[in-house]
């Protein structure tokens, strides 16, 4: 996605907890670096009006940051549902609650939260990465609907299952397998990260997409849609 | 060139409104646009005004609620063009009052044009995609069909059901190729709306204050989203529907 945005022309802050990752990345893309635990507030906080002092705007903000712990409601320690809920929920409403004032006196911007077709259907054994993304995906609409008379957007992609590092590593280890995946997808396919970065893209375009806000945008080849769950013939 | 250079698009009910927005902005993305309308005089104009502004346009008067009509839709685009890439499912009409004394011949009239001639045109023009292996189909649905107005049961109704069509056939068409999948306008700044006010069914006022954004959309507003979705930047995009509506139904509409 910064790589996109890059590209695109715009200004890149990458923030990321990691230095290590976050400093290769940035200098890979030759763009600014923020170290940022998105858990802490005064962090946050600090990180934002660095960002303002030095670019004196920010017109697009996007919440991405996430962990997934796995294990039953009965299983999960309450230490990994925290770090879920900190991370993905508290984390959003933290830099929204910080990137909101800058925006609201610009007037303008856009801010785009990374959901989750988990989000919206629910998966065993993932309960606190589910409640995360649903609670970010009503913080989505209610921010929607406190700042659009500002002339801020606030929209959320919904992907589906993307071949990202943490799904290969899904697979790897047998948690999940990619056959089921392909049965459960009406597309028959995974999705690749460029499908899911052209909807952020539009939906950051105030070209494109003025009038959309409060939006949950699925990029998930049919997945929320397909209810009956019988998979599909590997070739039809 | 535009992302759309060559495509071959059918827009229903593109003499005017939503329609025509949709016409021009993928004539302007490089689209070959038919015009399918069954107003003559509106369908020529449309394609004239889409000509003069240097965009490949044709008409083929069209009633979609036939499927002898539908069916000479699609061969006439076959014989002009070999192929179909894009449908815009657009055409409708606004019949509104209150339920117990509806008249049976609009219910009629509103259910054919809005949900059976969707179904007519998604079938005769879904054959020929299927077929190429390639094609998007693109419904315009409403923010009305994901909830409750008074006076509108006909209408609200009918676009619901173009909704879970929609879904339905983007699931079963996904893995051959063609994607279905829709957009939901709010309230839409078009002669429709301009009736709609005239004849006192709603304000303008009640309808910006509804709106977080606080103003009703413009068509080419709805039309970008259109563009986006039958673009090849969607191809992860099927059976869904996105709504643009200034955030109307994210919003619960209390006030405070």
């Amino acid at each position: 996605m910064a790589e996109a945005f890059a590209k695109e022309g715009s200004t890149v802050i990458i923030a990321e907890i990691d230095p290590e990752i976050g400093k290769k990345a940035a200098k890979k893309l030759d763009v600014t670096y923020e170290q940022l635990d998105v858990r802490d507030p005064i962090a946050v906080k600090k990180v934002v009006e660095s960002i303002r002092d030095r670019f004196e705007r920010i017109d697009i903000w996007i919440n991405n940051a996430g962990v997934a712990h796995k294990g039953t409601v009965v299983d999960l320690d309450p230490t990994e549902w925290d770090t879920d809920i900190d991370v993905m929920l508290n984390g959003a409403f933290y830099c929204a609650n910080q990137v909101g004032k800058i925006m609201l006196e610009q007037g303008s911007g856009n801010m785009i939260n990374i959901a989750s077709v988990n989000g919206l259907l629910a998966q065993k054994a993932r309960a606190s990465y589910c409640s995360a993304k649903a609670g970010l995906i009503m913080l989505t609409k209610v921010l929607a609907s406190e700042w659009a008379e500002h002339g801020v957007r606030v929209n959320a992609v919904a992907p589906g299952v993307v071949m990202t590092d943490l799904v290969q590593e899904g697979i790897r280890k047998g948690i999940a397998t990619e056959e089921t995946y392909l049965g459960r997808i009406p597309m028959g396919r995974l999705g690749n990260l460029q499908e899911v970065v052209e909807s952020v893209l539009f939906l950051a375009n105030d070209e494109e997409s003025s009038f959309i806000t409060g939006e949950i945008l699925r990029v998930d080849g049919g997945w929320t849609s397909y209810h009956f769950y019988h998979p599909f013939q590997s070739k039809s | 060139m535009g992302e759309l250079e060559g495509r071959i698009a059918i827009v229903t009910g593109s003499g005017g409104g939503i329609g025509f927005g949709i016409a021009e902005r993928l004539g302007r993305a490089g689209a070959k646009v038919v015009v399918a309308e069954i107003n003559p005089a509106t369908g020529k104009e449309a394609v004239q005004q889409l000509k003069g502004a240097g965009l490949k346009a044709s008409l083929v008067e069209t009633d979609v609620c036939s499927p002898e009509s539908v069916n000479s839709l699609v061969n006439s685009v076959m014989a002009d063009y070999g192929r179909i890439d894009i449908l815009i499912n657009n055409a409708g009409v606004a019949k509104m009052g209150p339920t117990e004394t509806f008249p049976l011949d609009d219910w009629y009239t509103q259910s054919d044009i809005m949900y059976n001639g969707v179904f007519l045109c998604i079938r005769a023009v879904g054959q020929v995609m299927l077929e190429q292996r390639k094609g998007v189909i693109l419904n315009v649905c409403s923010i009305g069909g994901m909830g409750a107005w008074p006076l509108r049961a006909s209408y609200n109704s009918a676009k619901a059901a173009v909704i879970s069509l929609t879904e339905n056939i983007g699931a079963e068409w996904a893995r051959r190729g063609v994607r279905v999948v829709g957009v939901a306008p709010g309230v839409t700044w078009t002669a429709m709306l301009k009736n709609a006010v005239e004849q006192g069914f709603a304000s303008l006022e009640e309808y910006n204050s509804r709106t977080p954004m606080g103003r009703v959309g413009e068509v080419d507003e709805i039309a970008s989203v259109v563009q986006f979705l039958v673009s090849d930047r969607a191809s992860y995009i099927t059976a869904t529907v996105v709504t643009v509506d200034g955030g109307w139904v994210a919003w619960g509409n209390l006030p405070f």
